[in-house]
């Protein structure tokens, strides 16, 4: 086995961070406040965490705006310049991996393909491409553009540098403000607006690795899941959707945990809504959907209920649905009692864990997401 | 136009299925215990949610009827008598706290909405129009059920009390395939004492109703001192039971989810009439559902 050398390599973007990066000209927003967290291992230290964005790239000085889709071209600037970044870092890792020549013994003898053509991976004798670049926290990302064109362009009850300011602050003496944008429309709850914008985004995502594939032969497929969404809610600034900072982010293309209001039919119909993309990101879209116990009267009712649901996302067009079931007051206790309830495994975003081994904030990051339902 | 407080998606508890519920306003019952008063009026109304409140003071300084007023401590203090609804206060609100208790609706703009979960209205499921008394806008919902229906909505289901005129049923019966239907007690002295009205005529749908082969789910809510006594539910037992398509039978006990939803219409508050006790829930149990 040879760590590291598989031959096959993804990366990430920060979604939500590039917004701050947009909204700050291709810098950090300034704060007053950051808090260390304990990430994978509930027993290791704790450490800031900084979003892996690139700053530094200005894309225009949003104060400058006069229109919300001065604003929008703007954030798709920052957004196409970290995509296109982020491609370019595993193509030179995909070289250097040429260079070196090695890859993994065992994991090549994994493919029929490698076996059948005695090449290695390296070599040609897989022939799909390895290489794919995530995109999650979209829909946060579509919370934030929303919030500012209510706030800033359509209502205009608050300008860009006051905003700022909130942000600054953490919202702390801002409350009216921030109950105001929570109040803007949110993704996951079939509201058109705000869905086709986080949609759009996606769209572009995948066209841009298109023309970079078209531009230099090298193929990087796009994916709109993402698994970063808790340091990123450390990572960086409080938002403009509302959010506070450490508040959670969406994970993958789901709504942000807690926004999502009017029950599990809306939220798919709201993911569905970026169908397109999601057929040119080869179906990778990881939807999440945490239930509450107790759906029908009886589990025969419950059933129907999940028949039902299923079916009707396929209708919709999705081809992946993610669904678990918690009871939100049992993972509280497990919140204060760990010892009695270390047998409770949770979903966290590709794997499973137990839950008591999880970090404070992750733990809150997953009873957050749970959707009420009527 | 009819006059609708409130749309709620995946709704699991009017019916089979994956539903969406439309609540009417205006009632023609005034039961003691009431967890839906915005339902009660027709009329629209301000409403104030004290829980969203930021104390900002812009509807103070906005209204031109001095409804909103600020106690020195910040206490929002609302003179609902005074509003005139010019709604100035309820744009202005940055966190939502001030709204209009419902909204109209044409019946295209109704259907359209209740539209939007079609994929999900299997193994049952569809559309259920609720209130407040849903039938006390009839021709409406008779329009609105129609257009459901076109657009492939499967399963229609009206919770209703039944203290409507017998024509009200007949208008939506074409489009209607099941009712839930609430019978708060048998003995006309205790009904009229707990909702205000005579139930002759609700009994008497009932029936009716039953003969027209449609599906039938009867809830009896369980409210303690008033029809929480085996004689009582035992009488709407009989009554029941030689009715041919009632699918199930429901108690619902007792609940005060629905208390702080007064203050915030501005209305008294309603006496608590405490939780049903579990042992006394599966004695009536017994009654209605035996074996």
């Amino acid at each position: 086995m040879l760590d590291g050398f598989s031959g096959i390599e993804f990366t990430h973007i920060d979604a939500v961070a590039t917004f701050e990066l947009a909204f700050n000209n291709g810098q950090w927003a300034e704060r007053t406040y950051s808090k260390p967290i304990q990430y994978w291992n509930k027993n290791g230290a704790a450490c800031y965490y900084t979003s892996d964005a690139i700053p530094g790239y200005a894309s225009g000085d949003p104060e400058s705006c006069a229109t919300f889709q001065e604003f929008l071209d703007m954030f798709l600037a920052q957004y196409r310049f970290q995509t296109l970044r982020k491609a370019e870092e595993l193509r030179q890792r995909y070289e250097d991996l040429l260079r070196d020549g090695r890859s993994s013994v065992l994991l090549n003898g994994t493919y029929e393909f490698v076996l059948d053509s005695g090449l290695d991976i390296l070599r040609g004798g897989f022939p799909y491409p390895n290489y794919m670049l995530f995109s999650g926290s979209l829909p946060t990302v579509g919370d934030c553009l929303m919030a500012v064109k209510t706030a800033v362009f359509d209502e205009k009850r608050f300008t860009i540098p006051q905003i700022k300011a909130a942000l600054k602050q953490n919202f702390q003496g801002f409350e009216a403000m921030r109950q105001y944008l929570l109040a803007v429309p949110k993704f996951g709850n079939d509201n058109d607006q705000v869905d086709f914008l986080a949609a759009c985004l996606a769209n572009h995502f995948c066209d841009w690795l298109t023309e970079y594939q078209a531009q230099t032969g090298f193929t990087v497929s796009p994916a709109l899941v993402g698994w970063r969404f808790l340091e990123e809610a450390y990572g960086i600034s409080a938002t403009p959707d509302g959010r506070r900072y450490g508040d959670p982010i969406a994970e993958h293309y789901c709504p942000t945990p807690g926004r999502a209001v009017n029950g599990p039919t809306a939220i798919v119909q709201s993911i569905a809504k970026a169908r397109d993309a999601i057929a040119k990101a080869n179906g990778v879209c990881a939807v999440h959907l945490s239930l509450p116990r107790n759906l029908g009267d009886d589990d025969e009712a419950g059933l129907a209920i999940l028949d039902a649901l299923v079916l009707g996302a396929l209708d919709s067009g999705l081809n992946e649905l993610n669904i678990a079931i918690y009871d939100p007051q049992l993972l509280r206790q497990a919140q204060q009692d760990p010892e009695h309830h270390e047998d409770i495994i949770v979903r966290v975003w590709g794997y499973s864990a137990r839950f008591v081994d999880l970090c404070k904030e992750m733990q809150d990051h997953v009873i957050s997401r749970i959707v009420r339902t009527g | 136009m009819g006059h609708v407080f409130h749309i709620q998606r995946f709704s699991l508890h009017d019916g089979p299925g994956i539903r969406t519920t439309v609540f009417f306003m205006g009632c023609s019952l005034r039961c003691r215990w009431c967890h839906n008063p915005e339902g009660l009026r027709w009329e629209i109304a301000l409403q104030y949610d004290s829980k969203k409140c930021v104390s900002c003071g812009l509807c103070a300084a906005l209204c031109p009827n001095g409804v909103h007023r600020f106690s020195e401590g910040g206490v929002h203090l609302v003179d609902f008598t005074r509003c005139s609804l010019c709604g100035q206060c309820i744009r202005a609100c940055p966190s939502g706290a001030l709204l209009y208790s419902g909204r109209d609706y044409s019946p295209e703009e109704l259907a359209a909405l209740c539209s939007r979960d079609l994929p999900y209205y299997r193994n049952g499921g569809g559309v259920t129009f609720s209130g407040g008394e849903a039938l006390l806008q009839a021709s409406f919902l008779r329009e609105t059920a129609q257009l459901c229906k076109q657009r492939g909505v499967p399963a229609i289901i009206v919770d209703t009390a039944g203290n409507v005129p017998w024509s009200a049923f007949e208008q939506v019966l074409p489009w209607v395939d099941a009712f839930l239907y609430d019978v708060k007690a048998y003995h006309e002295d205790l009904h009229r004492s707990a909702t205000g009205a005579s139930n002759l005529e609700i009994l008497e749908n009932l029936k009716r109703l039953d003969q027209t082969g449609k599906d039938l789910y009867i809830r009896i809510p369980v409210i303690p001192t008033v029809n929480d006594r085996t004689e009582e539910i035992r009488a709407i037992a009989g009554f029941l039971q030689p009715l041919t398509h009632v699918r199930q039978i429901r108690l619902i006990p007792y609940h005060t989810l629905g208390r702080s939803k007064y203050a915030a219409l501005g209305l008294p508050e309603p006496p608590n009439f405490g939780a049903v006790d579990e042992s006394t829930l599966a004695l009536l149990e017994a009654i209605v559902n035996p074996g």
